[in-house]
């Protein structure tokens, strides 16, 4: 906040304004504030530089409340980069970013794939479409995530846990070793069997969106093609449109909500 | 016997010319378009309700055949459990691979266009910005092409 105030202050004095007693308290209070959050960011890594590793975490829980008090006063996040829920359906966005803007769309419950429709969750969404819906979503998806993992850890079934019979084996060679008796019990080759001349196209709900691959097989070990749809490159093409006429400083929380790991971007 | 899909019989109807390439691994109706009517059969699609592109990508069928552009559609709408899906496969010829660009129906296919034109070198008519997404922009070759030959880095 001393950034702020430093650049508020040149302006004021040169043009002799005057600023009331209420402003002046104020700005005391966050300038104390931004003080506090800068000692403690300097005392963590004083403490793991003598030795003691753990204050270093404590650090960040306590940065975190004075964050939300100034996240509280500046308003920073709400009514940013708002998507309409018409256009975020024909840029085709997905995951979190689609819930934020009212479409309760979750690939876990539609397609109901591995063991989700078991479970008892919600989808969680949110109506405005702005940061502070986004940022609404992301947080009450990870309460919803630790219920998913507690009910799974009570119903977990008995059983086996690998298929065993798709392993290919060369049975030409070395046939001793491919009989019955020794082949389980020595060191398991990686998987590979063959995928038939069909195509097909997979999704699951990743963090970022729907992460879905499009094979297409050939009658052999290696696939014909397979694409990877990756959520942030679709998701990253809104953000043009959503920048135009908003503060420079919006870049960052528009930026940040739409939650891009240029790794899969960029591939 | 050619089992046809809902909306394969909904096309032969309203008289478009398309043709059923049957079902995917997954019961997922494919049907393919030519060239010159995707435009317009892109904007019915939309309006009979297929809001929401999920994926578009592009493939080599054979070597020294044609060149695919596969787009994938899902009606989206509220209070829907069991979504209804399309597969939309494009052939274009190798020699003068062109299609006309789906951006002014689904928005986005902006960034997926130009990564199929990267990687295989379908142009699509009509796109904004047409230009190389993941390779360098003076790259030469079209790196997805089964008959591409990776130049010699050492």
């Amino acid at each position: 906040m001393f950034t702020e105030a430093i650049t508020v202050n040149g302006p004021e004095q040169l043009g002799n304004i005057q600023v009331p007693k209420r402003a002046s308290y104020i700005r005391a209070i966050m300038l104390e504030l931004s003080r506090i959050a800068s000692h403690l960011l300097w005392l963590g890594p004083f403490m793991a530089d003598i030795g003691a590793q753990t204050p270093f975490f404590y650090i960040f829980r306590e940065r975190e409340l004075i964050y939300d008090l100034f996240e509280a006063a500046t308003e920073r996040v709400e009514g940013v980069g708002i998507i309409g829920a018409e256009e975020a359906l024909n840029w085709g966005l997905s995951g979190p970013m689609l819930r934020a803007s009212g479409i309760q769309w979750d690939l876990r419950k539609v397609d109901r794939y591995e063991c989700y429709d078991e479970v008892d969750w919600e989808v969680q969404w949110q109506k405005e479409g702005d940061s502070l819906a986004r940022y609404l979503v992301r947080i009450s998806e990870m309460t919803e995530s630790i219920k998913i993992i507690q009910q799974a850890l009570e119903g977990i079934p008995g059983g086996p846990y690998e298929n065993l019979e798709i392993r290919r084996f060369d049975r030409i060679k070395d046939p001793e070793w491919n009989d019955f008796e020794y082949r389980f019990i020595s060191k398991k080759p990686s998987p590979t069997f063959e995928l038939s001349k069909q195509e097909l196209y997979v999704r699951v709900e990743a963090p970022k969106g729907e992460l879905g691959i499009f094979l297409i097989g050939d009658q052999s070990v290696f696939p014909w093609r397979w694409k990877i749809r990756p959520p942030g490159f679709i998701n990253l093409q809104i953000l043009p449109q959503l920048v135009k006429r908003m503060k420079l400083a919006d870049i960052m929380t528009i930026l940040g909500s739409i939650d891009i790991i240029m790794g899969e971007v960029d591939r | 016997m050619q089992v046809q899909g809902p909306l394969s019989a909904w096309l032969v109807k309203h008289g478009i010319i398309h043709r059923s390439l049957g079902f995917d691994y997954r019961g997922i109706e494919t049907l393919q378009i030519k060239p010159e009517d995707w435009d317009s059969i892109a904007v019915i699609l939309y309006v009979y309700g297929y809001n929401y592109l999920r994926s578009q990508c592009a493939y080599d069928v054979a070597p020294g055949g044609l060149l695919a552009s596969v787009y994938h559609l899902t009606r989206i709408e509220y209070g829907v459990d069991q979504p209804e899906e399309v597969c939309i496969k494009v052939f274009a010829s190798r020699r003068n691979p062109r299609i006309p660009s789906g951006f002014w129906v689904w928005k986005s296919v902006d960034f997926q266009e130009r990564e199929s034109y990267d990687m295989l070198g379908i142009s699509y008519d009509n796109h904004p910005r047409l230009k190389r997404i993941l390779m360098p922009e003076s790259w030469i070759g079209w790196p997805l092409r089964k008959d591409y030959i990776a130049p010699n880095f050492s």
